[in-house]
This record gives C-alpha cells, sequence and structure tokens, in this order.
C-alpha cells in the first residue's frame, strides 16, 4: 500500500500504454453509439506526472471546470474524470442529445444526468477493455457531476492517490466529432499499485 | 478605495510558503477537502501558508508538507527562526470540504476533508495554538490568499464574490 514507485519493464510500460490508449478508443467508440455521431479521438496521450501537477494539467486548479468522475468498486487508487469547462459540457450535452449546437446554457437534471450517463459509459467500456485483456475485472463506481474549481474536484482523487504514489501514468484524450471539437479531457489516473495487479493478472514480464 | 494588484506565489498542492515581502500575497488555489493553513505575525508582518492534502504522514512515506503533522510544526518553527513569535500569530484555517462523490462505496472511510481538519486543528492544539477564524467544511471548492502586509485573509467560492476572513 505504501510503496513509492512500483517498477515496470520497458515492455510492461510499453503494453499498458498500447493498452489504455486502446481502452479510450473503446470508450469514445461506445459514445459514438450513444450520441449516434461519430466521435473521434484528437489526442491520445499517456505520460507521467506528479500527482500534485494534476489540477495545473487539467486546466488549473481554481478554473471553474464541469468534471464527471468514476472511481473503482472496493479500489480508493485509480481514478477516471472527464473534465471540461462549463462551455465545452454544455456542447457535449448538445451532442449527446443531438440538440443544435447552443442550446444548452446551463446543467439541470438532464444535462447532469447525460453527462453521468457518458462518464458511465466510457468508464464501462475503458474498464472492460483492461478487464478482458488482462483477466483484472474492474468495476466502476456510478459516476459523479460536479461543476467546481478543478483543484476541488479532483481533490478527492489527488488525495487518495497521495496516499499512494506521488507519481502516476496519467492518459488524456481530447475528442469531438467530425464538425465540433470539445476541449475536454478523458483523464485516467491508476496507482502504480493498481497497475502491478493488474500486470500481474495480464502476466506481461 | 483603489485596488492594489499583489504578487500572488501560489502554494501548491502540498507546499508551504513563507513571505515578508510588501506587495505578495500568499495563495491556495481550488483548494477542496484539503485545508489551507494561513498564519501571520502582525508585528513584523510575516505570513506563511501551507496546503495540506492528507491528515498524516504514514511510515515509510517521505515527510512533506502535504500531510498536517508535517506541516504544522514545520510552519511554526519556520515562522519563529524568520523572527515570528507563536502568540502573536493569527492563524486562520480555510477548506477540507466534503468533495468526495456521494455515491462511492469507498467514502464512508475517507472523509479526508473532516480529517484535514482535525488532524490540522490537533496539530495546532499540541503547540498550544488556535485559529482565530476559519471557514471549514461545506462541499465547495474554495481559493484563499494571505495579503502579507495587511493581514487580510480573503476567502472566494466558485461563483460568488470574495469575502474577507
Amino acid at each position: 500500500m505504501l510503496q513509492q514507485s512500483a517498477q515496470f519493464t520497458d515492455s510492461q510500460i510499453s503494453a499498458w500504454d498500447e493498452l489504455i490508449i486502446e481502452a479510450v478508443h473503446d470508450s469514445l467508440g461506445a459514445l459514438s453509439d450513444m450520441s449516434g455521431q461519430q466521435i473521434h479521438a484528437e489526442l491520445v496521450k499517456p505520460y507521467k506526472i506528479d500527482v500534485t501537477a494534476i489540477p495545473d494539467a487539467l486546466g488549473g486548479a481554481d478554473k471553474v471546470a464541469v468534471a464527471v468522475l468514476l472511481g473503482i468498486e472496493h479500489i480508493p487508487s485509480f481514478h477516471i474524470a472527464l473534465v471540461h469547462s462549463p462551455a465545452a459540457a454544455f456542447t457535449v450535452v448538445d451532442i449527446m442529445l443531438g440538440n443544435p449546437p447552443g442550446s444548452t446554457t446551463d446543467l439541470g437534471e438532464l444535462e447532469l444526468s447525460t453527462l453521468g450517463e457518458m462518464g458511465n459509459i466510457m468508464g464501462t467500456f475503458f474498464l472492460n477493455k483492461i478487464g478482458n485483456t488482462t483477466g483484472y475485472q474492474l468495476r466502476p463506481t456510478p459516476p459523479s457531476v460536479r461543476m467546481d474549481m478543478t483543484g476541488a474536484v479532483l481533490d478527492y482523487a489527488i488525495a487518495s492517490l497521495m496516499m499512494e504514489t506521488d507519481e502516476v501514468t496519467m492518459i488524456e484524450a481530447k475528442y469531438g466529432t467530425n464538425t465540433v471539437q470539445v476541449d475536454g479531457v478523458f483523464a485516467v489516473m491508476p496507482s502504480p499499485q493498481l497497475q502491478t495487479l493488474v500486470m500481474d493478472s495480464w502476466g506481461v514480464k | 478605495m483603489a485596488s492594489t494588484t499583489l504578487n500572488s506565489l501560489v502554494v501548491g498542492l502540498g507546499e508551504l510558503k513563507y513571505s515578508d515581502q510588501p506587495g505578495e500575497e500568499l495563495t491556495c488555489l481550488g483548494l477542496g477537502s484539503c485545508v489551507a493553513i494561513s498564519a501571520w505575525d502582525r508585528l513584523n508582518k510575516r505570513g506563511s501558508m501551507a496546503h495540506v492534502v492528507l491528515p498524516e504522514c504514514s511510515p515509510g512515506r517521505k515527510p512533506t508538507p502535504r500531510f498536517a503533522d508535517i506541516a504544522v510544526p514545520e510552519m511554526m518553527e519556520k515562522l519563529v527562526t524568520l523572527g515570528a513569535v507563536m502568540t502573536r500569530l493569527e492563524i486562520k484555517l480555510v477548506g477540507g470540504a466534503h468533495m468526495t462523490p456521494t455515491n462511492s462505496p469507498n467514502l464512508p472511510a475517507m472523509r479526508i476533508g473532516d480529517r484535514n481538519i482535525e488532524a490540522v486543528k490537533a496539530q495546532l492544539n499540541k503547540l498550544g495554538l488556535k485559529a482565530v477564524a476559519e471557514n471549514l467544511g461545506g462541499n465547495n471548492g474554495r481559493t484563499v490568499r494571505l495579503d502579507v502586509e495587511s493581514g487580510r485573509v480573503t476567502v472566494v467560492t466558485a461563483g460568488t464574490e470574495t469575502t474577507n476572513l
């Protein structure tokens, strides 16, 4: 639990990066099915980051953001977050609901539910890909949707990661449709300890 | 009254900073369950701010101010070294919100905001210190600033006006 940094071989790092990139693409594919529109990734990039730098990497600690947060059942140190500016979140809702652009101007019950369902689907497909590939089954918690300062909405994820590690491998995906680029981030933040469990199950040396 | 733009020293997650420079402010941005400890000596106008993330440093972890049990004693020791007098310090606490998603099964045990508040207060109590003002709990993010020259502490939550603490 308190191990500072798990040591992975180059082939494990490479396999993990490839796996989560595929998992993100699966998630976005599911989003396409949900919205009835082709959602594609503009950027899918795994990288190592100090846990304390996560809020700045996702827009700045005091910038107001709309975040959809998912954890993993019974495992406190694996977090998935969809982070958008409020304007981008409105765009996402319009895409998901098939509304004309600019229709959504506030987050009511329907809009929050739409974002939550989007997080639910993306998280589930992401984790299914990991489970189906590695044999290590992970189930997402129900999504939580919040609009607040970025640092504040990510605090829980950061604090729980910090209990185990100082650095995580994060993957960011920016996405959009053929006509609308969404300025949002799909961030996946597993602790090295959880990565170790998945790797052990997978058997990649 | 004309407003003056202060030079902000951002106190990032787990950091502890000091200043005695007029025109500077110490700032914690986007606090959720984290707790900001602001301490200011009104006579020599020295201030410090810590951005506490977790209540205690577990065995095997590097002791850094991200933990309340490291941040509080380190802050006080350094302030005294810089000429501050502990009994003269105006200590103010901000943050410790309940930001955890309410539907996660992991959460009852976490209570990070509450535990951070309890840990910071316990550490202050150990040193015979007590906060003179606090803006704690709730479930909103906050940004807090300490004007090093005047000692004024302000708090803002998303979409609201700045208030003095």
